[in-house]
């Protein structure tokens, strides 16, 4: 499952990450790594981004960063 | 020491303590050779004076993005220079992943002191941090503080001479694990309640619910604005030039025997035997009048809004919501702000196109914003000339703008080679806005506006009364006149003003005032006025942030468009 297919309120863990170099970059600086703990905040409406929170922060992604995001359900 | 670094991820309350430690004397400016925008200030301790200097705020030391370059060569600097230290900012509530920065900074050859902000959100959270052992592990002081109360920043500041340079090592490949390491030896979690805060936050991202918060903020945003605007104009502005400028202009007027060419620039013409501000068309009466009177209450008001909105971290979910619309035009949420910066003045708006991403997102931005965009000066005008209307006047205005904005956007994205790339962003959380820094930004806005204003305002009145008087416009008028008036539908006389929206657009429309159009003709002037061309200040900032080429593409479509929408809607309008 991608991260832009999660429910919200549902917890998940990110199993692996395969949007190339510069994005694996960036959301390494924000600690979004393979391994990390993310709640789905919103649900995906039409396209719109994807906001999820990792710890005690928010992020919000496009629906093609969210998509390369593979993650498993902690439910 | 004689300089201060303040680094850290973004939203960690920066500015906050900035401004907490900086006096008045703070200015915004440009790094040298980039379009990083970052602030500066004094700060004097013991007799000795301190440069603070508020870094752009930085997930990473990788430079990636423009930010983070600036952020890096500042850096770079510091380690060169003797006495400079660096003060990372965390969010407390977010050890983990704002070590990331700190333990980069760490291994760099400078010394640093670390502050943990927002310290009194940690217990509402759940989370206890051992200061004491976190000192140990890092080898730098550790200090708690809250920013907005000011609380511990007397402690950092007494510490600041205990700031170490240390020279941390750790495998790159290994960072995540070691800072987990270090967080598990630190900090204690306890169970974490859903506050009623917690709900509120994510209400006002969550579609519905967002969407419907949405709606009532700017509505409301909406009546603060006018009532502030109107407000200071009412019984503060107005009645000081009525009472006190008016006697002392009447006097010049009379002792320049009420006409000649002096009279004419200074005063302007006498309107029905008195001064009249908002027509006379002098130098010292509209041409202060109008960006003083009419025009600063609302760009004051507007900011004051605005500022808010940024600093409650309300403006980031704002631009999560509308990032599905914004995609019809080829923009993300973030690209955003340069329409709303643009609403208060157009030149602050393209200034801020800057850090989007991509060619083809700022080329879209800047264009849309400056066709559409109708800057606080020129709202206000149009306002007072058609207000008495209510929604039959403005509503046709504002309906066609936005209408006509989203087809050229949609145009754009298509046609516009380039890339536009996703939102990404962190959403800060939602807090009480800190009144000290917003002041100081505000301040800031407002003095920039009154700099780029007042002088072009001047400089248009001088130009226009010498082009009437040597009856040059009638000239150009004579030319104009078959566009003015067969495709637009307007008097010959509305050259003058159009020729005045080259240089202020809020001018301009103060000339249709004595033209007497019908409300027709008054809705087609106010909609080619805002979007044939940016006025002269905004024009001059496009130019050096698009480049000529791009710049004339985009001048193209303003005119294209603005002629072509104007002539359609004299067509539907007449019509009815």
């Amino acid at each position: 499952m991608n991260l832009y297919n999660t429910k919200q309120g549902h917890s998940y863990k990110i199993s692996d990450i395969n949007g190339g170099k510069g994005v694996e970059n960036k959301l390494e600086s924000m600690g979004i790594i393979i391994g990390t703990e993310v709640k789905r905040v919103n649900s995906s409406f039409s396209g719109g981004p994807a906001v999820i929170e990792v710890g005690n922060s928010k992020f919000a992604l496009g629906k093609g960063m969210a998509s390369k995001i593979k993650v498993k359900d902690l439910q | 020491m004689n300089k201060i670094l303040l680094m850290g991820n973004p939203n960690v309350g920066k500015s906050t303590i900035f401004s907490r430690i900086t006096g008045v004397n703070i200015t915004a400016s440009n790094y040298p050779g980039t379009t990083v925008e970052f602030t500066e200030g004094f700060y004097t301790h013991k007799k000795e004076k301190r440069k603070i200097i508020d870094v752009p705020g930085v997930y990473t030391l990788k430079p990636n993005d423009p930010a983070g370059k600036v952020a890096q060569r500042m850096l770079e600097e510091a380690e060169q220079e003797e006495d400079t230290i660096v003060v990372n900012i965390i969010d407390s509530t977010n050890l983990e992943r704002n070590l990331n920065l700190t333990l980069q900074l760490l291994e760099r050859n400078v010394p640093v002191i670390i502050l943990l902000n927002f310290w009194d959100e940690t217990h509402h959270v759940g989370i206890s941090i051992d200061t004491n052992q976190l000192e140990k592990i890092l080898g730098v002081p550790v200090i708690p503080v809250v920013g907005v109360s000011g609380e511990g920043i007397k402690h950092f500041i007494d510490r600041l001479g205990e700031a170490e340079n240390v020279d941390m090592e750790y495998a790159e490949n290994e960072k995540w694990n070691y800072i987990g390491d270090i967080v598990s030896q630190v900090q204690e979690l306890s169970h974490k309640k859903h506050s009623l805060r917690d709900r509120i936050e994510d209400l006002t991202i969550q579609n519905w619910s967002g969407l419907l918060i949405a709606f009532v903020v700017i509505l409301v945003s909406f009546v603060i604005i006018r009532y502030i605007g109107e407000g200071l104009i009412g019984y503060i502005f107005d009645p000081f030039f009525q009472s006190l400028w008016k006697p002392i202009m009447t006097t010049l007027s009379s002792a320049l025997n009420g006409s000649g060419i002096i009279h004419t620039v200074l005063v302007g013409e006498l309107i029905e035997g008195s001064i009249n501000f908002e027509q006379s068309f002098g130098l010292l009466t509209t041409g202060l009048y109008v960006p003083i009177t009419a025009v600063l209450p609302y760009v004051f008001a507007f900011y004051f809004v605005l500022s808010i909105w940024e600093d409650s971290g309300y403006l980031a979910r704002l631009s999560i919501l509308l990032d599905r619309i914004m995609h019809v035009v080829g923009l993300h949420g973030m690209s955003f702000m340069p329409f709303l910066l643009g609403l208060g003045c157009n030149v602050p708006g393209a200034l801020s196109t800057r850090v989007l991403e991509t060619r083809k997102e700022r080329f879209i931005s800047a264009t849309l914003m400056g066709i559409f965009t109708p800057c606080m000066a020129q709202i206000a005008m149009v306002i007072g000339l058609v207000g008495k209307y209510g929604i039959r006047g403005i509503g046709p205005i504002a309906l066609t703008l936005v209408l006509m904005g989203i087809v050229v956007g949609y145009l754009m994205k298509k046609f516009v080679h380039g890339e536009s790339p996703e939102i990404f962003t962190e959403i800060p959380r939602l807090r009480i806005p800190d009144l000290k820094s917003l002041l100081k930004k505000l301040f800031m806005r407002i003095k920039y506006f009154l700099q780029e204003a007042i002088p072009f305002v001047l400089l248009g009145v001088a130009i226009v009364n010498v082009l009437y008087s040597l009856k040059i416009i009638n000239f150009i008028g004579q030319f104009a006149e078959p566009v003015v008036t067969h495709l637009l539908g307007l008097p010959s006389e509305t050259v003058g003003a159009l020729i005045m929206g080259f240089l202020r657009k809020d001018l301009a429309v103060g000339m249709l005032a004595p033209l007497g159009l019908s409300l027709n003709q008054l809705i087609v002037a106010s909609v080619v006025l805002t979007m044939y061309f940016p006025c002269v200040a905004t024009f001059s900032v496009l130019v050096r942030e698009l480049g000529v080429k791009d710049m004339v593409k985009s001048a193209a479509i303003m005119v294209i468009s603005a002629l072509s929408v104007g002539g359609v809607l004299n067509l539907i309008l007449s019509s009815f």
